[in-house]
């Protein structure tokens, strides 16, 4: 739709191609989001565990990552479409940047606390030292007899 | 044309409501699991409410409310002063830090 606003052009046959691609494109996504949806709501798309940890509990760090992903798409998206033609912004900001930066790297960290955590402590092995031998005597009573 | 604008448009627009009003729906009602979102985890089970989780929920959602309150005024991604990055950035150093004496200290960690 972008390349057939922004490249005006005298042939139909494109002009026709490119909108007939539009539609096609637009039908389908369409399709497959009212499809996830209806089996989200239905339940075959489970949702339950979608914050949880290993553990079953809710994981905040998943959920503020969650939160923040969901507010930089969605934000993203509102100004794709507010743009008459939509238009992806020129610039994205280093501080919305740095902030997935934040909410990504406190997630990674967080799983690596709970695996480390999670790990058995390391066995204890103790080594006693053993007591070295007696030095050998040995007695050779043939050798004497003969000597003497 | 204008025409196909206009529906992806707002086909978009709807599609990405309904996404957030099921799943906001879905928190409300519990099909997804909040449980022990704000508790200190030990091996033993959930604990008592941790400070320092309730802190970075707030900061979280006041800094999510800000971003997007910006975005749909202005249409256009907010400048994010250094100061509000580092105060996040503090938050979650907070929560690192005491998930991390928790499963270092705790009689039974988890």
């Amino acid at each position: 739709m972008l390349l057939l606003l922004q490249t005006p052009t005298q042939d139909p046959n494109f002009h026709f191609l490119a909108l007939v691609m539009g539609w096609i494109v637009t039908v389908l996504i369409a399709a497959f989001a009212l499809a996830i949806i209806y089996k989200m709501v239905k339940g075959d798309i489970n949702l339950m565990y979608l914050i949880a940890g290993e553990e079953g509990d809710a994981s905040l760090s998943r959920f503020q990552f969650l939160v923040f992903t969901f507010v930089i798409a969605l934000g993203l998206f509102l100004i794709i479409l507010s743009n008459n033609p939509p238009t992806f912004p020129t610039a994205i900001p280093g501080g919305i940047l740095a902030l997935l930066g934040i909410s990504g790297g406190s997630y990674v960290t967080a799983k690596a606390v709970d695996a480390n955590a999670a790990k058995p402590p390391a066995t204890q092995v103790v080594v006693t030292p053993t007591p070295a031998p007696a030095a050998a005597v040995v007695v050779n009573a043939a050798a004497d007899q003969n000597v003497n | 044309m204008t025409f196909l604008i206009n529906f992806a448009r707002y086909e978009f627009g709807t599609l990405l409501g309904v996404f957030a009003a099921v799943i906001t729906y879905q928190f409300l009602t519990g099909r997804i699991n909040m449980s022990g979102l704000l508790s200190e985890k030990t091996k033993a089970g959930l604990g008592g409410i941790s400070a320092a989780r309730v802190q970075l929920l707030l900061f979280t959602l006041a800094i999510a409310f800000y971003i997007l309150a910006q975005i749909i005024q202005s249409h256009s991604f907010p400048e994010i002063e250094t100061k509000w990055l580092l105060m996040l950035g503090g938050s979650h150093s907070i929560f690192l830090g005491a998930k991390g004496v928790s499963s270092l200290f705790s009689s039974e960690p988890r």
